[in-house]
């Protein structure tokens, strides 16, 4: 053991390997644990403010709200120009959401599946496009 | 540094770059899981790590940008060659400032870039759909990037310590 192990003076026991270990990897395994912990209560967090309320599903391209759709009637929605242009079809059926159809590049926001729960987005980056489930009373008027 | 050291890291760095776009191919043949965009293995940058560790950021750097670019033009577009560059440089500039910190070797690293990658997605994502919901996966994708950036930094690793024995056996035999 030499002068340079500063650990030696916190005076605390821990167990004897964390005494052996290098500083880096202790550093790391720090790093790693103050990650997990909060990202772990932040999704726990995120996942409990979920409200059970009346939802809507909003549909917003490049930042501009172009439709809403009520989660508790089956519709289907086309945003964009399907003969000519870049398309995504929204649609709602059975109290869920999703993007069933579109012609963008990566497929992305078809790959995502349904969504139901308040806070719940489908992203179409290609297009620009966000799908995402909000309370009823935040919609605007 | 001598002819024969700069052609033997050239070499080096060829290798690294093929290997990390084989590493791209195979992750891109993965489908992403969870339903969550962006949740992935992370696999090319166990190489990115290995140069970074045996050359510097401007090597890593440049092998990473050949990678994006000829993984973009074999089987992406202009759309994903700007995403992921976007990802990659966060992620690179964070791991140089790990790295050069002197506080983390390269699993450290490696987590410092699992983590930022993907933060630097998200902030991709939000500017280009303009809606700062996309945020709703950061703390998913946060998960995802510090255990992946664990994994990865062991393979980086085990891979970085038999390169360096290479990197040193072939400039014992002179070149």
């Amino acid at each position: 053991m030499t002068k340079s192990d500063n650990h030696e003076s916190t005076g605390k026991a821990p167990a004897f390997f964390w005494k052996n270990m290098e500083k880096k990897t202790k550093n790391t395994i720090f790093l790693v644990g103050i990650l997990l912990v909060f990202s772990v209560i932040g999704l726990i967090v995120q996942k409990l403010k979920v409200s059970d309320s009346g939802k809507v599903v909003v549909v917003t391209v490049n930042g501009y709200r172009t439709a809403t759709l009520d989660l508790d009637h089956d519709a289907e929605k086309i945003i964009g120009d399907k003969e000519h242009g870049d398309y995504n079809i929204v649609q709602v059926k059975d109290g869920k959401a999703r993007v069933s159809e579109a012609n963008c590049s990566n497929q992305v926001c078809v790959l995502t599946g349904e969504i139901s729960k308040e806070g719940e987005i489908i992203a179409c980056l290609p297009h620009g496009v966000l799908v995402y489930i909000e309370d009823r009373e935040e919609e605007a008027p | 540094m001598t002819s024969e050291q700069k052609t033997r890291k050239i070499a080096f760095m060829g290798l690294l770059t093929a290997a990390a776009l084989i590493l791209s191919y195979v992750e891109s043949l993965i489908p992403f899981f969870g339903g969550i965009p962006g949740m992935k293995l992370g696999l090319p940058n166990a190489t990115i790590v290995c140069v970074l560790f045996l050359f510097g950021w401007k090597e890593a750097l440049l092998v990473n940008l050949v990678r994006i670019f000829a993984v973009g033009f074999l089987f992406g577009n202009a759309f994903s060659i700007a995403f992921s560059t976007a990802g990659a440089l966060l992620s690179l500039l964070a791991m140089a400032w790990a790295k050069r910190s002197g506080q983390f070797g390269m699993v450290g690293v490696s987590v410092i870039g699992g983590l930022t990658h993907n933060a630097g997605q998200i902030l991709v994502a939000m500017a280009v759909v303009e809606n700062v919901r996309v945020a709703y996966y950061f703390f998913p994708l946060a998960i995802s990037g510090v255990i992946t950036g664990l994994v990865i930094g062991v393979i980086s690793g085990e891979i970085g310590k038999r390169l360096k024995a290479a990197l040193e056996a072939s400039g014992k035999r002179g070149g």
